[in-house]
């Protein structure tokens, strides 16, 4: 079998499984925002706190996630643009491309400043706080938060409409009929994650 | 013997089915097309493909469709050939069937058939209306498998010139242009098989594709092949008109139970929904109870033109009628005749579900062509192994569907194109084959000073039409040359008009020679080529007009008022069958007919005696001659057509 | 003065020399389409200027939407010029060649890569023979409702040209293909071949080269339902994935 194939198989099945449900538990994770700080720490903690968290870390989400995005970065070259072709499907289709690297430097930049900048600062544990100032920093807090808001509404959209394309490539979804139901599925899904996560945000804006 | 290959001019039905079949037989084919095969004019064949398979159980029979389609030509066809396509044609449509071709089904899942002119019977195999399209895709489908396998070679964007003869007149190669180099080269090839389609483009607008021009058989003709019946042209009566071409509105829209009306008060300019039904004025209905609009195309183009002209009942006072459909439910117009009604609404902006339809009658299809041999059997059947099959009368250039003159006498059924297509096609294979084996020495191994001589002889007519910079161009003269036969070698040929049009035409053939060549690129040039192509088309309107002036008589598609024998109304064609009886066996009981029936028979005989005829024309020493060939009508005696 | 039509039409003399624009103007004749206006100038060579001008070169043939040759970019949109009606168009009318396609001459273009396609995706029944073996097997009408559709593609190329993942640099089957594919796996005996059609289209240019942007049916103009095709194929090649990973 044509490693072709294979490749690009498991970059679409990466983006739903695991990539796509650790968005939906990391999201979830998030509206522990609004129980305070120790509350929201102690959720972030015990995980760390796990034997297997950086095993499951590498494995489940940043291998996964760095073959999905690099390799989603690389086959985005292949596309040409076509400028005079107004269809709501192709629009969906480059901004597919679009939110996917940028959610790629949004993710990068979110990794720095939530995980690795704590641990080389040596402040890890107190995430609840380190987000708060980060927001609320007179001089950075405005563009911390656009490029937040921004980040999140990338990454859902790119994984709701992902949901849509990947019910396509999987034979899932077969009929325009059934693409359309797929379609408000993935509609759903955007807004139900984008609102979800855009509350939680609220909590310490 | 060395390698062998049979060159087949033309990607068509009757091309692809020729090549797919000698392919099968393990000859090597050369396919040579002016486009990608695919886009073959056979794609705009609409309606379906007749064979009496009696899915309807309505006791319909090969012997039956074989009557309908000698009937249907007016007796001029060649019966055993009629007789062994329409005895072939159940299992050319099994055949299709095999091939994948997505024909409509009954519930049951069988083939479902469809009716059509000049037959009771529902004797139609169709996939939607876009059948030919279906048919050539299979078939297409077929040799590309073969062009992987490389049993079939395509030459595509390439056109033929014309035939190479040996110092005995016998074909071993043909001439091609490569239409994007311009490069011209004579190909080696046993025999050559002309499947180039018809001359629709001698008319201008017609239903027919651009490519239609008819060239390849003309070269024939002008190389000195016999050419068959040329004077019969078939107009269809249904087309949307329009001003680069008339677009085919298919009698199966008919078939599937569209009514032809006009309003019964000239000049009455209200909607046609508006006009009540007792206002209508159902013509075809009123005239042939039994086959109603189903009449031939012949009658119904006929019936169409005098409405019109005669009557002046035509639709807002032009030459059009009103085909309507809108009787019938969405789902089943989609189902049957989607692809049509799509093309129609795409090009007039009107939905024929909703709106009837504006028609007009438009040259379609031309009976006659190049003239073919073939081997009968004792019981009336086609020697499939015969050599001599579908054979012109240049030994080794072979002609098939359209481009041949055989199947359909003197007007053609509906869905009855389709099967002659590709019955010659798969029928000719075993014979070509086997004219093959028997040939001396291969083509492949004559000296090469065979080929220079052709192929120096048509470059050097290219370089010179190149640098023709006359004061014509080629496309308006073109122009000039199909008003004249639109306005004058059409339904209705009058003698003296087909006269000055043989003048008109021969003034275009003196300012061709000073046309100027208005592209004189070397690279994908195609107006040499087309400069070439007028001046075929010039030679074959030649030869149309000349037959249609020539026959003094009125047969199938071609009328002529002043020879109309007037077919008493009430007269039975079971009387002259009778009446002949009578004859054979020793004298006609007078006080049996009435006697208009009686002088009517008469004048049918004698008319029969004078024209039951292949008009066939050589090209000798620069001029067209036509003379007369007896037909074979030995199955089924011929007696006046009637379809009330 | 009677109405004149603008024209804006990009040519090109050769496969290899670049292509320029050139104007023309052609008199309103009603009923116009693209096609008559590139006829009225053949029999009348003149551009905007009034120089005299090689006609220019495009392909076509039925003139009805069956063949699918004479397909062109007309204002940005790729699509047939037979059916492309003057009086529907905005105006000057833009005429370029298709894009995904090495030009030949002017509007005309070389669509063998299509046609190659075909023979890649093996768009065939292997028929035993053509001899008389009888009819074929029963089909319900509703699947033939659903092949006659596909079947309708007429290699024109509006899929491949509005496709932003199939260009001139990839080897990319395109829709058309596929959808053929798709409909011989479903045929009765074409079926038989449906493995070998399979692996190809889980190679390189294959199936999994969409990106389901889905401007292919939007640009079909016989509105044959390619993503349900691509989606069936992907339906398929996952289980033939499935297969070769657990079953061969």
């Amino acid at each position: 079998m044509d490693t072709h194939f294979i490749y690009r198989r498991i970059h679409s099945l990466t983006g739903i499984i695991p990539v796509g449900l650790f968005l939906i538990y990391h999201l979830y994770i998030q509206l522990y925002l609004h129980s305070g700080a120790e509350v929201y720490n102690e959720e972030v903690n015990s995980f760390y706190d796990s034997p297997l968290a950086l095993w499951i870390l590498v494995l489940v989400v940043y291998i996964p996630l760095i073959f999905h995005s690099v390799f989603g970065a690389l086959i985005t070259f292949e596309a040409q643009v076509q400028p005079s072709y107004h269809y709501f499907a192709h629009l969906l289709y480059w901004l597919q491309r679009l939110s996917g690297i940028g959610v790629l430097f949004f993710i990068i930049a979110h990794v720095w400043n939530a995980q690795l900048g704590p641990l080389v600062a040596d402040t890890w544990g107190t995430h609840w706080e380190h987000l708060a100032e980060g927001f609320s920093d007179p001089e950075t807090g405005l563009v911390t938060k656009t490029v937040y808001v921004l980040g999140i509404l990338g990454a859902t959209f790119h994984f709701a409409n992902g949901i849509n394309t990947f019910s396509i490539t999987w034979g899932v979804a077969l009929t325009p009929k059934s693409q359309q139901r797929m379609r408000v599925i993935s509609i759903i899904t955007f807004l139900v994650l984008t609102i979800s996560a855009l509350y939680a945000l609220a909590a310490i804006w | 013997m060395a390698d062998q290959r049979v060159i087949i001019i033309g990607g068509g039905l009757a091309g692809l089915a020729a090549t797919m079949k000698i392919a099968e037989l393990g000859t090597k084919v050369l396919l040579v097309s002016f486009q990608p095969v695919k886009r073959s004019h056979s794609v705009c064949a609409q309606g379906g493909i007749n064979g009496a398979v009696n899915i309807k159980g309505e006791g319909d029979s090969p012997e039956i469709h074989f009557y309908d389609t000698v009937k249907g030509g007016d007796f001029l066809a060649n019966q055993p050939l009629c007789k062994d396509m329409c005895y072939h044609a159940p299992f050319v449509i099994y055949l299709l069937d095999r091939l994948g071709v997505p024909f409509n089904r009954t519930p049951e899942g069988n083939l479902d058939f469809r009716r059509f002119g000049g037959t009771l019977h529902h004797r139609t195999a169709f996939a939607g209306a876009t059948t030919g399209q279906q048919l050539l895709y299979a078939l297409d489908e077929q040799v590309r498998r073969f062009e992987t396998r490389g049993l079939v070679e395509k030459m595509e964007w390439h056109e033929y010139l014309g035939a190479v003869l040996d110092s005995e007149g016998r074909c071993v190669g043909a001439t091609i242009n490569n239409l994007r180099t311009g490069e011209i080269r004579s190909e080696r090839g046993d025999a050559v098989i002309l499947a180039t389609g018809g001359p629709g483009l001698v008319y201008g607008r017609s239903t027919n594709s651009m490519v239609c021009t008819g060239t390849a058989t003309t070269s024939a003709y002008l190389q000195g092949a016999k050419y068959g019946n040329p004077e019969f042209i078939q107009i269809h009566p249904s087309a949307i008109p329009g001003r680069d071409k008339l677009r085919l509105m298919s009698e199966s829209a008919r078939g599937e139970g569209g009514r032809v009306w006009v309003p019964r008060k000239g000049g009455d300019e209200r909607k046609p929904k508006d006009i009540p039904e007792a206002e209508r004025l159902y013509f075809l209905e009123e005239k042939y109870p039994r086959f109603g609009n189903l009449v031939p195309r012949d009658v119904g183009a006929r019936e169409i033109y005098d409405i019109c002209i005669n009557e002046k009942l035509g639709v807002h006072g032009e030459m059009k009628v009103y085909l309507d459909l809108t009787h019938k439910s969405r789902e089943f117009l989609d189902d049957r005749l989607g692809g049509i009604l799509e093309i129609y609404e795409k090009f007039t902006g009107v939905d024929p579900r909703e709106e009837p339809m504006e028609i007009f009658p438009a040259v379609h299809y031309s009976m006659g062509g190049i003239w073919t041999d073939f081997e009968s059997t004792d019981d009336g059947f086609i020697n499939h192994q015969s050599p001599q099959n579908q054979m012109t009368s240049i030994q080794g250039l072979y002609a098939a569907g359209e481009a041949d003159y055989q199947y359909h006498g003197a007007n053609r059924l509906g869905a009855n194109s389709l099967l002659s297509c590709i019955y010659t096609g798969l029928m000719m294979g075993p014979g070509v084959v086997n004219y093959l084996k028997n040939l001396p020495q291969a083509a492949s191994e004559m000296p090469s000073s065979m080929f220079d001589g052709d192929e120096k002889r048509w470059k050097d007519r290219f370089s010179e039409i190149s640098q023709m910079s006359g004061s014509e161009n080629p496309y308006a003269l073109h122009n000039e040359l199909a008003e004249a036969m639109i306005s004058n070698v059409l339904i209705v040929r009058e003698n003296e008009k087909l006269g000055a049009t043989l003048k008109v035409i021969e003034d275009i053939e003196s300012r061709w020679k000073n046309i100027e060549c208005v592209d004189t690129q070397d690279w994908t040039n195609p107006v040499p080529s087309f400069v070439n192509q007028l001046w075929n088309m010039i030679q074959l309107s030649k030869i149309i007009t000349m037959g249609a002036l020539q026959r003094d008589e009125f047969r199938g598609s071609h009328y002529k008022p002043d020879f109309d024998l007037n077919q008493p109304d009430d007269f039975d064609p079971a009387d002259y069958l009778e009446f002949e009886d009578q004859k054979f066996n020793g004298g006609v009981h007078k006080d049996q007919f009435a006697s208009s029936h009686l002088d009517y028979m008469e004048r049918f005989e004698k008319n029969n005696e004078n024209w039951l005829k292949s008009s066939i024309a050589t090209y000798n020493n620069g001029k067209p001659t036509i003379d007369y060939e007896q037909v074979d009508t030995s199955l089924i005696a011929p007696r006046p057509r009637k379809y009330d | 003065m009677s109405r004149m039509l603008k024209f804006k039409i990009k040519r090109q003399d050769s496969k290899e020399s670049s292509p320029y624009w050139e104007d023309f103007t052609v008199p309103y004749k009603a009923n116009s389409n693209v096609i008559s206006c590139l006829m009225d100038i053949q029999a009348n060579p003149l551009n905007s200027k009034g120089e005299k001008v090689s006609p220019v070169v495009w392909d076509c043939s039925c003139l009805e939407e069956v063949c699918g040759s004479c397909t062109m970019v007309i204002n940005g949109e790729v699509r047939q010029s037979c059916s492309a009606l003057v009086d529907k168009l905005e105006e000057p009318i833009r005429l370029e060649p298709m894009s995904k396609f090495p030009v030949i001459r002017d509007l005309a273009v070389d669509r063998s890569r299509m046609f190659e396609a075909l023979k890649k995706v093996q768009a065939w029944v292997p028929a035993d023979g053509y001899h008389d073996l009888g009819p074929g097997e029963r089909i319900s009408p509703e699947h033939q409702h659903v092949a006659y559709k596909l079947s309708e593609c007429m290699t024109c190329g509006c899929c491949v040209e509005a496709c932003p993942q199939y260009s001139k640099n990839n080897d990319f089957l395109g829709a058309a293909a596929m959808n053929q594919a798709r409909l011989f796996n479903m045929h009765p005996t074409g079926k038989s071949l449906r493995k070998d059609r399979l692996d190809v289209l889980m190679q390189a240019g294959g199936i999994s080269d969409c990106g389901n942007a889905q401007n292919c049916v939007e640009a079909c103009p016989k509105s044959i339902p390619l993503t349900e095709s691509i989606a069936d194929l992907g339906k398929q090649a996952s289980k033939q994935f499935w297969n070769n990973l657990f079953s061969s």
